[in-house]
């Protein structure tokens, strides 16, 4: 998400409640205003509304024709790199899913129509019944559903697609319904994908249009799990399993025509797609062009230029970076030109919880933590709203709070008698980063400000290749170290137990602050298996606040998603993974 | 600038060894310096080549005068010296009384005091770099040259190999090599020894040169009357060296070094600007061109702060080395 | 001839091989597990071994060694993928043979490389004679002195400031980009424009100081006395005799210059976003993508020794001094 360092990894893509209304925050400030360092500025306003579950009615296309647009031409999408994956078993970044809206389709998708999202049927014709309360779904396809060269889609392409995804050579997906179909979370064990030869007998297709999942365990989540790319159809003999990431077969309203790696790639029309069986897509341009390989600066000042073809080119995800910033925000014409909005993420300053034994010394970190100065290094407001939380306000059952209460400057006279009442005024902090040159000015101001507050601060960079290989090690060596997480859905429980269950720390695991509380990880597993889901939402806000009153990390920022687009775009809009969204997208 | 005549005058007689109308007497050494003393241009560049090594070596004693260091982060320890998005505040990247040449947008540090420490980072890499060189190519040129033969072929074959490779891709490719060799995976490399690492890479490649000119000077002066005189009376190789062959070689090797120091200058401003440089905290003038690349459109103040002074110092430092050049060896004028 | 150029292609091919064989051992001290960076974030034991099998890591360095000498000439299979020969190796990054990626971003490189040559050289020489012809007026000295300039700016200082004022500001020129010339050539030259004359502008002064020199030079050797002593006007002193002695050295100097140009112009390309060698080798860095830092150092290392060889043959055609 953060797109100017590591294009992997921290990306757990997030599908959030949208409806986020983020225009009444600081993104309006700009110009030589030098009142940057004022009072801490609240909690963002965000208005967080639940994505309701639509109706077989909503689930029925064609997608309702927007204000304005009109079909043809062509759009550009300017990136820094090229997309890791296009598989769609092994898609997990939020752009490289941005990208899959274009070439595939599945079960369920959002729907979003003005501040409104709607969980509705893809392929299927709604979001999916259960006679159980959540062991058995099913889902019925749409007539009509045809790939790039016109034969069918059937239940069995939608099954085999998922079964690949236990293939030990096709990684790097999301993981939730491999793990809930066979109850394990160490799947590969129990079924090692149909390359072997086998079948997986929890899914059942008793006809080319039916799909029968039947799991060990209720989960009320499975209709927004197979929103995810898992439930990609893939016909067998198009599945060219390690080349498939090169060159997907398409399901969706255009088609791969020419790519090369990480310099370009072109989209056009997969006339077989039916905008009749399709309730989200709009697919208005005739063609995409992909352009790769240009620093992020690049791409902004390409597209605050807008000259010749750029002027019908946007970006999945290339931030208004600090370059641009306060160009871009306080020019009337290229605002007008952004997308904006809260996303899913949230980043946090993460506590080694294991070295760091003494609450009060985590305590004293959080508050002798500069905020504010890193956020300006980082790009100012325009990155995203402080947080004090570690939830984000697109999560469902949010609520803003603010245990620590020091300014977002930090404060080293409350962080120094933290440290006092600790009984260690000077302890050594290993502050690790990511050895980028935008990271190694974040670690300048960091270490002054820690040092401030009585820290001695030892700064180590890390590889940006291998710096979350380096963090996710339970026996890394380092106290304090950035990182960032996103809801996959709009439920904390893709959010809380993925950040703070002690029993899921394992290397290359994703509790990086490595916070263990057995009685925090029983009340999670009791708040899962509500099937109320705004009830569950309450109950996981209580946990947030029980859980950060021990402060197992800083939390910094909730993220803010804001891209430049060309004035001959319309229908350009931040969607509901963090990114900005193609589907929508007209050529003026 | 010692004058030929113009090309349309008559051809003038094939000048002399000591055409100058210089009075006997003087060793060659104070007959370069009466030459480089007439020479304006040369005088001009030597004392702004001066401020420049004085101001680096003495960038300490002028921070503290001046009440600010290269590392405080003024702008975001202060409010209103920088804006919401991290740029100054004041016009002209902030420049006031206070902080000179303005603030550093985002970290807000005092520029003036970087660009100064940053003069010493760049000096001393690139001396260290040119000695290095110098001494290994003399040692290896004139080694190979003297001794001629098969030792002469092998070494000549070596610094062909060395002049292929591809030396800029290589720095690039290399140093994260070195780096990361001589450091534990998440430990900090001191900024010493990342210099060093740096003028290793560099001068791994830099001798080759510097060893062909000698070895190439060398040949052509072994076959002279005198050296070889001196050879049949039989001096000592180390006697024909050091008193008969050193001494006509002083002039390549001071040109040679004196040019040198702009160049890697240069190059290693090109290294931080490829991100394979000094790093923070380390004032460095290479990243501050790579930030004042990032921010130009909102603050080209901090892009032309490093990018002309660096610009100034490198004429300087060549129309030096063109004054030394023509100080030593008045017969060229390239 | 023939002979000669065939023993300097054979030295080249054997100096080639020495750079290749330093190349490929000292990036084996990479700490950087090739195949662990490939794995990913859900790596387990057995995927890891199934990459470092496909990319033949899991033999030892000498084997790795031969590998990809047999690969050079026979070509080789990475897992699935096979790699024809001449097989550079194959990058874990881009899925795709070293070879194949080089060879799609050398258009660009020669693209730059050629066209600021014609800048500068045409320019550069041209200054370089007038200066030469004009000596000691004030032509001579205000281009000198611009030269200087020229020759001690970077390009990462110069591009940036070129791009602010000319592009950004002024609107005269388009906005530095790559297309291909066989796409739209209008697009080529104009996206082109910026990082030649950037490029141009360094290089100019370095040819022009250099042609001012070995021209006034030549005025001053026997032969072109000679001629002028017989009468020749200065006009046919200078175009027809001069220049061949004056332009020797020029030759030698741009004959490397083009060299290291083909081999990828890293800080032009990496200003102006162009995609070339250079960028790729930035890249490659960035992403320890071992085979395609070894492949660009390859690549580059022949066109600097393509380039010696050429101008020695060069050399032979122009001086008719140089025997061979």
């Amino acid at each position: 998400m953060n797109p100017r360092r590591r294009p992997t990894r921290l990306t757990r893509t997030a599908l959030a409640t949208l409806a986020l209304t983020l225009g009444a925050t600081a993104c309006s400030g700009g110009g030589g205003s030098p009142d940057s360092k004022g009072p801490a500025k609240g909690a963002p306003k965000a208005q967080v509304r639940a994505v309701s579950i639509g109706a077989a009615a909503e689930s029925k296309g064609p997608a309702k024709e927007l204000a304005g647009a009109k079909p043809g031409g062509t759009a550009t999408v300017l990136e820094r790199a090229d997309f890791n994956h296009l598989d769609p078993a092994r898609v997990y970044v939020s752009h490289e899913q941005t990208a899959e809206l274009l070439i595939s389709r599945q079960l369920t998708t959002y729907k979003q129509e003005g501040d409104h999202t709607t969980l509705v049927g893809d392929l299927a014709t709604d979001t999916g019944t259960s006679p159980d309360g959540g062991k058995t779904w099913t889902f019925t396809l749409k007539d009509g559903l045809k790939y790039e060269d016109g034969s069918p889609i059937t239940a069995q392409d939608v099954k085999y697609g998922i079964e690949r995804s236990f293939a030990k050579e096709i990684t790097g997906g999301p993981t939730w319904i491999q793990e809930w179909l066979v109850g394990n979370s160490d799947f590969r064990s129990v079924y090692d994908g149909p390359y072997g030869g086998r079948e997986l007998d929890a899914i059942k297709t008793p006809d080319a249009r039916t799909i029968t999942f039947a799991l060990p365990a209720p989960r009320g989540d499975f209709p927004f799990a197979v929103a995810m790319h898992t439930s990609t159809p893939v016909p067998r003999a198009k599945d060219t399993k390690l080349e498939y990431d090169k060159h997907p077969f398409s399901s969706g309203p255009y088609k791969i025509s020419a790519r090369e790696i990480d310099k370009s790639m072109t989209m056009v029309r997969n006339e077989h797609w039916d905008p009749n069986t399709d309730a989200v897509r709009h697919a208005y341009p005739d063609q995409w062009k992909f352009e790769f390989g240009a620093s992020n600066q690049q791409i902004n000042e390409r597209l605050i230029a807008a000259n010749g073809g750029d002027r019908t080119a946007m970006t999945f995800r290339v931030a208004v970076g600090r370059e641009v910033a306060q160009q871009v925000l306080t020019t009337p014409d290229l605002k007008a030109r952004t997308a904006d909005a809260a996303t899913p993420y949230t980043e946090y300053f993460e506590i080694n919880n294991r070295r760091q034994t003494n609450p009060k010394v985590r305590q004293a970190l959080i508050a002798a933590f500069p905020k504010e100065q890193v956020r300006q290094i980082l790009g100012g407001p325009a990155y995203g709203e402080f947080a004090t939380t570690l939830m984000g306000p697109t999560v469902l059952g949010f609520e803003p709070f603010d245990l620590a209460g020091v300014p977002n400057t930090g404060d080293p006279a409350k962080a120094k008698q933290l440290l006092a009442e600790a009984g260690t005024p000077n302890p050594t902090i290993t502050y690790a980063y990511n050895q980028t040159p935008l990271w190694e000015q974040v670690s300048v101001t960091i270490v002054q400000a820690l040092q401030q507050a009585g820290f001695k601060v030892v700064p180590q960079p890390i590889n940006d290749k291998s710096y979350y290989t380096e963090i996710g090690r339970m026996d890394n060596k380092y106290d304090l170290y950035w990182s960032g997480w996103g809801a996959d859905w709009p439920s904390a429980a893709t959010v809380l137990p993925a950040k703070f269950d002690g029993r899921k720390i394992i290397d290359d695991g994703s509790v990086y602050n490595l916070y263990n509380n057995p009685a925090m990880s029983t009340e999670m597993d009791r708040i899962t298996a509500m099937s109320d889901v705004v009830a569950a939402g309450k109950e996981w806000s209580n946990l947030e606040k029980k859980i950060m009153a021990e402060s197992p990390v800083v939390p910094f920022v909730y993220r803010r998603q804001l891209t430049l687009y060309g004035p001959g775009l319309g229908g350009v809009r931040v969607g509901f993974i963090g990114s900005t969204y193609p589907i929508d997208v007209w050529v003026k | 600038m010692t004058t030929l005549a113009p090309p349309t005058d008559p051809p003038v007689a094939p000048d002399p060894p000591a055409a100058d109308t210089a009075p006997t007497g003087l060793r060659p050494s104070q007959l370069a310096w009466r030459r480089f003393r007439r020479d304006r241009t040369g005088i001009v560049a030597a004392c702004v080549v001066a401020v420049f090594v004085v101001a680096g070596l003495g960038a300490p004693l002028f921070a503290k005068w001046y009440g600010h260091d290269p590392y405080t982060t003024y702008g975001q320890n202060r409010p209103g010296l920088l804006n919401e998005f991290g740029f100054p505040v004041a016009p002209n990247g902030g420049m006031s009384g206070e902080f000179w040449l303005g603030l550093e947008p985002g970290l807000g540090r005092d520029v003036l005091t970087q660009l100064l420490y940053g003069i010493r980072t760049s000096l001393l890499i690139s001396l260290a770099v040119v000695a290095i060189v110098t001494v290994l190519g003399v040692l290896v040129g004139v080694t190979a040259g003297y001794l001629g033969g098969g030792a002469d072929y092998l070494v000549g074959r070596v610094i062909d190999v060395m002049l292929s490779f591809p030396s800029t891709l290589f720095f690039i490719a290399f140093t994260p090599v070195v780096t990361s060799l001589l450091t534990h995976p998440g430990e900090q490399m001191s900024p010493l020894l990342r210099g060093a690492v740096i003028v290793a890479v560099l001068s791994a490649f830099g001798w080759a040169s510097v060893a062909r000119l000698l070895r190439g000077q060398v040949l052509s002066l072994r076959s002279r009357e005198y050296v070889e005189a001196a050879r049949v009376i039989g001096a000592s190789p180390g006697r024909v060296v050091l008193r008969e062959l050193l001494p006509n070689l002083v002039t390549p090797i001071l040109v040679s070094a004196s040019m040198a120091v702009p160049t890697y200058v240069t190059t290693e401003a090109a290294l931080s600007y490829l991100g394979v440089g000094m790093v923070e905290p380390t004032p460095d003038w290479g990243r501050m061109l790579l930030k004042g690349a990032e921010v130009y459109r909102t603050d080209i103040t901090y892009m032309c702060v490093p990018g002309i002074s660096m610009l100034v110092f490198v004429v300087a430092f060549n129309l030096f080395g063109d004054s030394v050049r023509d100080a030593l060896d008045p017969k060229s004028d390239r | 001839m023939f002979r000669f150029l065939v023993q300097r292609l054979l030295g080249a091919a054997l100096i080639l091989f020495v750079v290749f064989t330093v190349t490929f051992f000292l990036f084996f001290a990479m700490p950087d597990d090739p195949a662990r960076l490939s794995c990913g974030k859900t790596c387990t034991p057995e995927t890891l071994a199934l990459i470092r099998r496909d990319l033949g890591l899991d033999a030892s360095v000498p084997m790795q060694y031969w590998h990809y000498i047999v690969g050079v000439f026979a070509g080789r299979d990475f897992g699935s993928s096979h790699c024809s020969a001449p097989c550079l190796g194959y990058s874990f990054v881009n899925h795709e043979p070293v070879l194949d990626t080089l060879l799609d971003r050398f258009p660009a490189t020669l693209s730059l490389a050629l066209g600021a040559s014609v800048i500068f050289l045409g320019g550069g020489i041209m200054i370089g004679m007038l200066a030469a012809l004009r000596r000691g007026t004030w032509l001579d000295k205000s281009t000198m002195a611009f030269s200087l300039i020229g020759a001690s700016v970077t390009i990462q200082f110069l591009g940036v400031i070129a791009r602010y004022v000319l592009v950004d500001e002024l609107r005269w020129l388009p906005k530095p980009e790559y297309l291909p010339f066989t796409d739209d050539p209008g697009g080529w030259t104009g996206g082109l424009l910026l990082p030649w004359l950037t490029l141009a502008c360094v290089q100019a002064a370095v040819y022009a100081r250099l042609t001012r020199a070995s021209m006034i030079d030549a005025l001053g050797e026997d032969h072109v006395r000679t001629v002028r002593a017989k009468g020749l006007t200065s006009r046919q002193v200078y175009f027809k005799h001069a220049w061949r002695g004056a332009i020797t050295p020029v030759v030698t100097v741009y004959g490397i210059e083009l060299g290291v140009l083909l081999g990828g112009a890293v800080v032009t390309e990496t200003t102006f976003n162009i995609p070339g060698i250079g960028k790729l080798a930035v890249n490659a860095v960035a992403n320890s993508d071992l085979p395609m830092i070894t492949g660009v150092v390859l690549i580059a290392a022949t066109a600097m020794v393509l380039a010696n060889v050429a101008v020695d043959a060069v050399y032979a055609v122009i001086d008719p001094r140089v025997r061979v």
